[in-house]
Parts: C-alpha cells; sequence; structure tokens
C-alpha cells in the first residue's frame, strides 16, 4: 500500500474513534453552542436524555412564609458543570415573590431555592425552558428541550395555627431589648447662641480684664510696655531674684546698659561707665544718679556702706523704670 | 398660634409615650418572635411617624431603627439609622447599630467574591468628631487666647508666646475640622444613600432588558449612592465602586 492511502486509513480510524466518544464537558462544546438560550450547560449522557423537574416542598405555603422549590437534573454527563437557572431576574417570577434567594444544593445536578410569596391565591408556577445537548443526533437537532412540569403553589391567607405552636425567640444583641431611649436626651450639637456666647466671652472677658486692671494698676500699664523689650524683663525678673546680693544687682545693671544703652563691655567700674554714657549723650542727671547706685553697690560689697541688698534692688528696679519711662 | 403649637407638642408627646408602650410590650413578648414582632411594626410605624413630623434626634432614630429590625424590617432599619447619622453622624450608638444591622445582611457568596460590590464603612472625619467636640476645642483655645492676651497686656510674662500658639492652633485645627466636616456633609448631599428593600439584580443599563452587572441579585439591606435617574430607574455607586442601575421601588430613600 502506497503511503499517501495508510495515511488516508489513519485519517478514517481517527474520525470513527472522535465519533465514538461523544462530548461529556462544556469544554469540548463550541462557544456558540454554549451560548444557546435556555441552555444551561446539561450534555446527555448515555440514555435516552436530560430529565429535568421542578418540585416544591409543599404545595401550600402562608402569606408571609417561604418556601423551598427543587430543581433537579438527572442523567447528565456533566452534573458538576451545570449552570442555575436564574428565576430572580425573571419579570413574572419578580411579579409573584419578594424574595428569591439562592440556598446551597445537596448534590450535583440540583438547585434549590427559597421563595416568599407576596400575595394570596392560587399560582402556575411557569418554570424556564431546560433545553439540553444530545450529542448522539446529528448537526442542527443536537440541542433537545426536556419535558418539565409547572408545579402549582397555594397561597394561604393567613395561617390559624392550632394545638401547641412553636415559640422562636427574637434574636438581637442585648441592648435591644433594654427601654428605649428617651429622644430628647441629647442634643445633636451646640445651638448657634452658644457659640456666639463663647466667641463674645473670648473677646469681652480678657478685654474688661485687662481694662479693670489697668484701671486699678496705672503705673502697672507703662511697666507692661516696658516688660515688652526682652532686656527689661530679662533684668526686672533677675533683680526680683537677685537673692539681695550687691555684685548682682550691679552686674544685672550693667548687663541691662549693655543690651539697652550700647554700653561698652569694657566699662565696668562706676567712673567708666558714667564716662561711657556721657559719650553716648545720656542726661547728666541720669547718669549721676546710675553711678551714685553702682558706688552704693561698690560700698556695701566692700563693707565700707551699712547698707543691705534689698533697698539696692528695689533702687535698682526703679533706676530701670525710670530710664524707660515707667515712673511718669 | 401658641395654643396650635401646644397641641402639636401634647400629640407629639403621646405619640412617643405610645411608640414606646409598644416597644415595652414587644420587649415583654421577645421569647415569641411572632407575637413581639407586631409591637415591633407597632412602635416603629409612630416613630417614623413622629420622625415625619419634624422630632428629629438621633436618640428617636436608634429607637425607630431598632425598632424596625425587632419587627424585621432590615432595610428600614438600615436607612432609619443613617437618617439619625445624617443628623448625628458621630452619634456611637447608632454607629454600633448599623454595624449590627449591615452584619445582618446576607450577600450571596458571588456578591462576597466581587470586591466592587463591597458594602460601605463608616469612615470621615463626621463620624470620629462631633460639634460638641469642635465646641470642646473651641472654648479651650479661646480661654488659652483669652490669658494670653490678659498676659501680655497687664503684666507681661515669657510664657505669653506659647499660650497665644496653643490657642491659635487649637482655632485653626477647630476650623480645620469644621471646614472637613461641610466637604463631607456637601458630598453626601450630591450622592445620597439609598438601601435596597428587596433582592434585586443590579443591571447596565436602565430597564429589564439590559444585562445584569451580576448574575446573583444584590441582597435586601444593601446600601448604594445614588448618581442619577431615568426612567423609573436610580443608577447606583456601590461603596467598592460597582455602578449600575436599580428599580426605582426597590431603593429605600433615606426619610
Amino acid at each position: 500500500m502506497s503511503r499517501t492511502g495508510e495515511l488516508l486509513l489513519a485519517l478514517v480510524a481517527f474520525c470513527g474513534s472522535a465519533r465514538a466518544e461523544p462530548p461529556t464537558s462544556l469544554e469540548q462544546l463550541s462557544p456558540v453552542d454554549r451560548t444557546q438560550a435556555d441552555f444551561y450547560g446539561a450534555i446527555a449522557g448515555p440514555g435516552p436524555g436530560v430529565t429535568a423537574a421542578w418540585s416544591l416542598d409543599s404545595d401550600r405555603v402562608a402569606l408571609g412564609g417561604d418556601i423551598a422549590l427543587t430543581l433537579t437534573v438527572t442523567n447528565a454527563a456533566n452534573p458538576g458543570e451545570l449552570l442555575r437557572p436564574n428565576l430572580a431576574e425573571r419579570p413574572e417570577w419578580k411579579e409573584l415573590f419578594g424574595a428569591i434567594r439562592d440556598e446551597p444544593a445537596k448534590s450535583p445536578g440540583e438547585f434549590r431555592y427559597r421563595l416568599k410569596p407576596r400575595n394570596a391565591g392560587r399560582f402556575e408556577l411557569l418554570v424556564p425552558k431546560y433545553r439540553f445537548y444530545q450529542p448522539r443526533l446529528p448537526d442542527g437537532r443536537r440541542f433537545q428541550t426536556a419535558f418539565v412540569e409547572n408545579p402549582t403553589l397555594v397561597v394561604d391567607e393567613a395561617v390559624a395555627v392550632s394545638g401547641p405552636s412553636i415559640r422562636i425567640p427574637l434574636e438581637a444583641p442585648a441592648r435591644f431589648f433594654d427601654e428605649p431611649p428617651d429622644p430628647p436626651a441629647s442634643r445633636a450639637s451646640p445651638p448657634a447662641g452658644l457659640w456666639c456666647g463663647l466667641f463674645a466671652c473670648g473677646a469681652i472677658v480678657p478685654t474688661a480684664w485687662i481694662a479693670l486692671w489697668r484701671r486699678n494698676n496705672p503705673d502697672g500699664a507703662k511697666l507692661a510696655r516696658i516688660r515688652r523689650a526682652k532686656s527689661v524683663r530679662a533684668a526686672l525678673d533677675a533683680l526680683g531674684r537677685a537673692e539681695r546680693s550687691p555684685e548682682l544687682v550691679s552686674k544685672i545693671l550693667l548687663r541691662y546698659l549693655q543690651d539697652r544703652w550700647h554700653l561698652p563691655a569694657s566699662a565696668q567700674a562706676p567712673s567708666e561707665v558714667a564716662t561711657a554714657l556721657r559719650i553716648a549723650e545720656v542726661p547728666r542727671a541720669r547718669i549721676g544718679e546710675l553711678e551714685q547706685l553702682l558706688n552704693r553697690c561698690d560700698g556695701v560689697r566692700f563693707g565700707n556702706i551699712a547698707d543691705n541688698g534689698v533697698s539696692l534692688a528695689g533702687a535698682a528696679v526703679d533706676l530701670i523704670r525710670g530710664w524707660e519711662g515707667a515712673n511718669g | 398660634m401658641n395654643a396650635l403649637l401646644l397641641t402639636l407638642s401634647l400629640a407629639a408627646g403621646q405619640s412617643e409615650d405610645s411608640a414606646r408602650a409598644s416597644y415595652r410590650q414587644g420587649i415583654d413578648e421577645r421569647d415569641d418572635s411572632k407575637a413581639a414582632r407586631p409591637h415591633f411594626a407597632e412602635s416603629a410605624a409612630e416613630y417614623r411617624e413622629l420622625w415625619e413630623r419634624g422630632n428629629r434626634s438621633p436618640d428617636l432614630a436608634l429607637a425607630r431603627a431598632r425598632a424596625e429590625f425587632l419587627a424585621g424590617n432590615l432595610p428600614g432599619a438600615i436607612a432609619a439609622a443613617h437618617a439619625g447619622l445624617r443628623i448625628a453622624p458621630h452619634h456611637a450608638g447608632l454607629q454600633r447599630d448599623l454595624e449590627t444591622y449591615r452584619d445582618a445582611v446576607v450577600p450571596g457568596t458571588a456578591v462576597q467574591a466581587d470586591e466592587s460590590l463591597r458594602q460601605p464603612r463608616l469612615d470621615g472625619v463626621r463620624t470620629r468628631v462631633g460639634p460638641w467636640d469642635l465646641f470642646a476645642i473651641a472654648t479651650v483655645a479661646t480661654i488659652l487666647l483669652g490669658l494670653a492676651a490678659i498676659r501680655r497686656f497687664s503684666r507681661g510674662g515669657t510664657w505669653t508666646l506659647p499660650l497665644a500658639l496653643l490657642g491659635t492652633l487649637g482655632m485653626l485645627l477647630c476650623g480645620g475640622l469644621a471646614g472637613k466636616r461641610a466637604l463631607e456633609e456637601q458630598n453626601d448631599l450630591a450622592e445620597p444613600i439609598a438601601i435596597l428593600s428587596e433582592d434585586e439584580t443590579l443591571r447596565k443599563g436602565n430597564g429589564e432588558s439590559h444585562a445584569a452587572r451580576i448574575e446573583v441579585p444584590l441582597p435586601r439591606g444593601t446600601e448604594v449612592r445614588e448618581i442619577g435617574r431615568r426612567g423609573g430607574w436610580i443608577q447606583v455607586r456601590v461603596a467598592g465602586g460597582a455602578i449600575g442601575w436599580l428599580p426605582e421601588p426597590a431603593l429605600l430613600a433615606i426619610p
């Protein structure tokens, strides 16, 4: 036999084997076949074909209650691949049922739904068509429709419970069973008046306080003004803590003069300080007063004058305030 | 006029007492949900009426939401909690209850798996800082600034500047937080919250003929934000980012 003949025989044998093994999985179908209308993925196994049955747990339900509906698909070669028909998006089902929930299935090929009827009455449930793929039929006839029966449901107006009924307690966090809160108990936000009051107080209280303080301390205002200069504030604070030491009083004074009146650091003795200040054109009366105070400090320091640090510190404070113009 | 106001307030008081009485009856019957639920439903209806008449307070919303929940109306409870949070977003009781209601919403596994359908969480400045907190910050800042001013213009002192700085910072913080709260409120008004009152499929267009955004319906109690309306359908945004359309009757607006 020629080589071409051998190839032809092999091709025929392959086609024969392919025909002998019908598809058992959705993946083996073409995309066009997979998207057929009302086809939920069922491929018929060996036998007459796929069957689909819709059944209700009970044919009666009370209004307000719910009921389970089950679709059972048998004789499918691929039960694990079957798709769930979506009842919740069918208008006729949405009209009948207020809630359509999916429930877990007990086995492959079974689909459960929990339905809650909207109204009382007798209803025939129009279940969707169920088409399946029959690979044993010739092309063009492979999609068959399984016969399905529409279940009938009776929804009763109200259920008159007779005999002992089961009492199911309400389930909720414990706080839900406390007394309901008293509505006016809390205010959601502060009233506008409170905000206005706060800002008004914020402006009025400090202003009034300052005005009152200045009225009672006429010199205080001037003192406050001169204290705003850092060197003056430092000198006055230091004199307050000077521990009554004449040497410290004289040092604080010199430091103040250096910072505020540009006294050269080399001027340390009272006479040197006086000379430097004269050059800086400070009024003579002030220089005399300062020189006298510095001499007193030296005198107390070396025991020549019987004075104490308290009066020296007080005199230094008065001098600074005088120089800064706070004494009138 | 005064007589009319008095009559209205008396009527509101009676209705409130009645709502509380129904709630109490429901609590008494709590061991039998079938008997208890109608009392809670009655209480919820009375609280709803009070709310619609303008007696709005976070505590009334809290009581109403609890009554709705215990009556079995989960979407109503979520809507009532949101109504209360709209006027008092920082209310801890309402926030905690809303989390409880959200936990009771049971999405299908497909909805849970889709991150774009994720449900919202309470966040933002408004849920943490209330107007009373702002008032407290402003009060402290005002006191600090006042003390700094008094010190500065009387005796003077080294700690005037830090005091004034702290007060100014407090005022800035207060202003910033108030601004952020106002911005969040504006965003809320631009895209109001709506609650799904029954299971419904989120669609890609405004009609039954449009394909589903996801095959499994969204569960009742799902919170969405309204971004548009057309032909009896509402375009919504889910907190996870998914955008789709839902029929108007299936959505509960926040009263």
